[in-house]
């Protein structure tokens, strides 16, 4: 009877597994990397976020010019050092040098501006319309836009040391900040993340003074303005229900046992860019889900949204 | 979100309906690719097998047609020609799975033709007859290659339970196949 179960099940059609799966089917997969998965088949649909390719790309070619790039730059440094003193920006200028247009802020530039978390410092740093510095496009792969809106983030550790590493040493790497876009009231899921996140994200990396910059593209969010959108850095690629949720008041929470970055940011955008039309069609036609939807779209699958527990990612190899 | 919503996302925003189908799917996909792996693919394949199979129902999203099941068994199918396709490519020797198919996506959504045997149907339809939970037991067993503790932990049983279970259920199957063979 075993030989024929194991040949009769061997080659299930679509139809017959239909009838044997059960609706909440729930296997493990401790085995695999889950966001690997995800990574590759990204990659191989040509719909990898900007700039973590690139920056695969970058961080291998690195490896080898590595040595290259210091002589030359030793070279340079030698030669034109007083010129460089004047040319290059340093880290405050970084900021100093984004033209704050105060069509975009709100008066009263937000709250909590600067948050810590795990041992990090978290600051927004402000919001930017049109084309970032050149430092800002280390892991871009598209060039800027002037027609783009960006929210700048800076992050540095507690004590001031270095805390990312750009090879494969254990740690925060500089590409392991995810940002998720969110609009007071919706439900945060990676699909409307895909759906609000415009052009992409940019880093420079200001190893010097051990702070990192992510300028995150915010420009489809504007529309929202009037309703309050708010960014939220967390670990990885972006944040998901196990991580993040909304409760019946529409407010954002953490899940208790969520050991990760936990930062909400209140972004001061000017209410007055909102536009009622534009945001409409968003809902219509994305992910935006209230509470009430939210929930009944999960007891749909017999889960309970409020108490879906934290899953942590798996480690990479 | 429900099939059928997912299924709307992945045909007219596919960018925002892939992500999703990763992320609720990625489980059973790589179940299956186990299982039908016979325990030879290492970490690394079932990874990039799994993400092949994502990519292959995104390309051909506009073919999804979900009178003709759900999109959680067509990725079972695509997984299990995927995991016989690699090993077939590795020399290794699978379950006994019928091979050679080059449009996976077109296979899976038709009945299997190959083995659409009387005694193989009447079999399945016997398993379906058991219920809850000893057909799931069965599936898990068979399908999946679980162990019995894992089905027992996945169904809330004991090991033993699910153990006593099975022979119960392989019992009333020979019982049921054989009696039908011999009046047939």
């Amino acid at each position: 009877m075993d030989k024929r179960l194991y040949d009769a099940f061997a080659s299930l059609s679509q139809t017959e597994l239909d009838s044997f799966l059960p609706a909440d089917f729930e296997p493990d997969i401790d085995i695999v990397n889950t966001e690997q998965i995800r990574r590759r088949t990204l990659q191989k649909a040509g719909l990898m976020p900007a700039g973590k390719e690139a920056y695969m790309k970058k961080l291998h070619t690195k490896k080898h010019l590595k040595t290259w790039l210091v002589a030359a730059a030793l070279v340079v440094l030698i030669a034109f050092s007083a010129v460089a003193a004047v040319k290059l920006l340093p880290p405050k200028q970084m900021i100093d040098d984004l033209s704050l247009n105060p069509s975009v802020l709100a008066a009263n530039e937000g709250s909590n501006l600067e948050q810590h978390s795990n041992g990090l410092i978290f600051t927004l740093e402000g919001v930017t319309q049109g084309k970032l510095p050149e430092g800002y496009t280390f892991n871009g792969e598209r060039p800027t836009d002037d027609d783009c809106t960006y929210a700048i983030v800076s992050i540095r550790s507690e004590d001031g040391k270095p805390f990312w590493y750009t090879d494969d040493e254990s740690g925060y790497h500089a590409n392991n900040f995810g940002f998720t876009i969110l609009v007071n009231g919706f439900a945060p899921n990676p699909s409307m993340l895909m759906d609000l996140q415009h052009d992409g994200r940019y880093c420079y990396e200001d190893k010097e003074n051990n702070v990192l910059y992510w300028a995150y593209d915010i420009t489809n969010a504007l529309c929202f303005a009037d309703r309050g959108v708010m960014l939220n850095v967390c670990d990885g690629m972006c944040s998901d229900v196990s991580i993040l949720r909304i409760d019946k008041d529409g407010d954002f929470y953490f899940e208790d046992s969520y050991p990760g970055i936990r930062v909400l940011f209140d972004l001061p955008l000017n209410p007055s860019l909102a536009d009622s039309k534009k945001a409409a069609e968003w809902v219509l036609t994305g992910c935006f889900n209230t509470y009430d939807k939210i929930v009944s779209l999960f007891a749909d699958q017999g889960i309970d949204y409020d108490t879906i527990p934290y899953t942590a990612p798996e480690s990479n190899p | 979100m429900t099939e059928l919503e997912l299924c709307h996302l992945l045909q007219t925003k596919p960018e925002n309906g892939l992500p999703v189908l990763i992320d609720r799917y990625s489980g059973l996909v790589v179940s299956v690719l186990r299982a039908k792996g016979c325990g030879l693919l290492q970490k690394e394949d079932l990874e990039e097998l799994a993400s092949d199979c994502f990519l292959c129902l995104y390309e051909q999203r506009e073919r999804i047609d979900l009178s003709k099941g759900s999109i959680a068994s067509l990725l079972c199918v695509i997984a299990q020609r995927k995991a016989v396709d690699c090993l077939r490519k590795q020399n290794r020797q699978p379950h006994s799975l019928p091979l050679g198919d080059d449009d996976i996506f077109a296979s899976a959504m038709q009945p299997d033709q190959t083995q659409a045997l009387t005694d193989r149907q009447a079999l399945l339809q016997a398993v379906r007859d058991l219920g809850h939970p000893d057909a799931e037991i069965i599936f898990r067993k068979y399908y999946l290659g679980l162990s019995h503790k894992q089905i027992g932990n996945a169904l809330g049983l004991s090991e033993n339970a699910v153990t006593k279970r099975l022979r119960r259920s392989l019992k009333k199957l020979k019982s049921k196949v054989e009696g039908e063979t011999f009046n047939g």
